[in-house]
């Protein structure tokens, strides 16, 4: 059991304790998913989200093309041309990890894998340590 | 602990701050801007004057027969052989799913053809096309398919309801009963408009 645990224990560590940055692009990534999940179920009780546009320069190249498209289709129509990109439309590629281009889903595949390595090898040892201080316990 | 109340406390009044005094002569929300035209024009008029409204700020009225399930960023209905398709201004605002059946009240510009749609689906399968077909198309494409999935959704669940009420339908009087609509969905000779909406009101 005892071989188990080490074992479990150095992946868990690997993860979290020699490579913090990984463990902080992981916190990150979840705040993110967490923040923007809370908008979209919120998309229509706050009215801030159907009105803000967010400034090109802050954004990835790739929304100029997005919001070039769209105010060249929108020409006809007074007040078609863009201020910037939608907000919701940040919010929805910042929670699908489309935000970062089209290795943005595979890197956000690859840090939940890593998540949940993290969350089965935390409960994994949180169970082990645990039935082992009961018997410790339970000897005395 | 301290910081996460005072971001909830500041998203909160934002949400606060940014809620519209809107028109409240009507019942129901507004999404988008603010619906500031009273009169509604029919969609048959809007068919028979389309050159001449294009540019021109117009409002129209109906019921939701079916729209976007998924984000709801776009709502059709039609009126006789004219049936209007709804699009929300630079994609930057969306309705909620519930609104199906209900009324609305759109105001905006009409339009002969739609937005191309936003999202890197629709952009693949330009660049898959070569050319072939426009954005535009693609976006017709997309919401016409979507708009006959929905019906066909709305067509299986009452199906499947049938039985349920004690109504025993036989396979080929299913059969029968199927064909007029498979026959009706081959034949779209309706007249179809685009609308570019700045503003939706949801009617209760």
């Amino acid at each position: 059991m005892a071989t188990n645990l080490r074992w479990w224990r150095r992946i868990h560590r690997w993860m979290t304790g020699y490579r913090r940055s990984l463990a902080l692009v992981l916190a990150l990534l979840f705040l993110t998913i967490a923040v923007t999940g809370f908008l979209l179920n919120h998309l229509h009780d706050f009215s801030f989200i159907n009105r803000s546009y967010v400034p090109l320069w802050l954004l990835p190249s790739s929304y100029s093309e997005r919001v070039e498209t769209i105010s060249r289709a929108q020409v006809d129509i007074p007040g078609g041309e863009l201020p910037g990109a939608p907000l919701q439309w940040v919010i929805w590629d910042l929670h699908t990890g489309d935000f970062f281009g089209p290795w943005g889903v595979f890197f956000y595949d690859a840090l939940t894998l890593l998540a949940l390595v993290l969350i089965v090898t935390g409960f994994y040892m949180l169970y082990v340590t645990r039935s082992k201080r009961l018997d410790v316990k339970r000897r005395k | 602990m301290r910081l996460t109340a005072t971001l909830l406390t500041t998203l909160l009044l934002l949400a606060a701050c940014s809620q519209k005094a809107g028109d409240t002569t009507l019942p129901g929300k507004t999404y988008g801007g603010e619906i500031t035209i009273s009169e509604t024009i029919t969609l048959a008029d809007a068919a028979e004057r389309l050159d001449a409204l294009q540019g021109v700020e117009v409002a129209l009225r109906g019921s939701i027969q079916a729209m976007c399930l998924h984000k709801g960023d776009w709502l059709t209905w039609s009126e006789g052989d004219n049936q209007l398709i709804v699009q929300f201004k630079d994609h930057a605002y969306t309705i909620p799913t519930e609104a199906k059946g209900k009324e609305v009240l759109v105001q905006g510009f009409l339009r002969s053809e739609p937005l191309p749609l936003n999202c890197e689906k629709a952009e693949h399968e330009q660049r898959m096309a070569h050319g072939t077909k426009t954005a535009t198309q693609i976006a017709a494409e997309h919401i016409v398919e979507e708009a006959a999935q929905d019906e066909r959704i709305v067509a299986s669940t009452a199906a499947k309801e049938a039985p349920a009420h004690g109504e025993v339908i036989s396979t080929d009087a299913a059969k029968q009963e199927a064909k007029p609509q498979t026959q009706a969905q081959e034949e779209p000779e309706v007249n179809r408009m685009y609308f570019v909406a700045t503003a939706v009101r949801v009617l209760d």
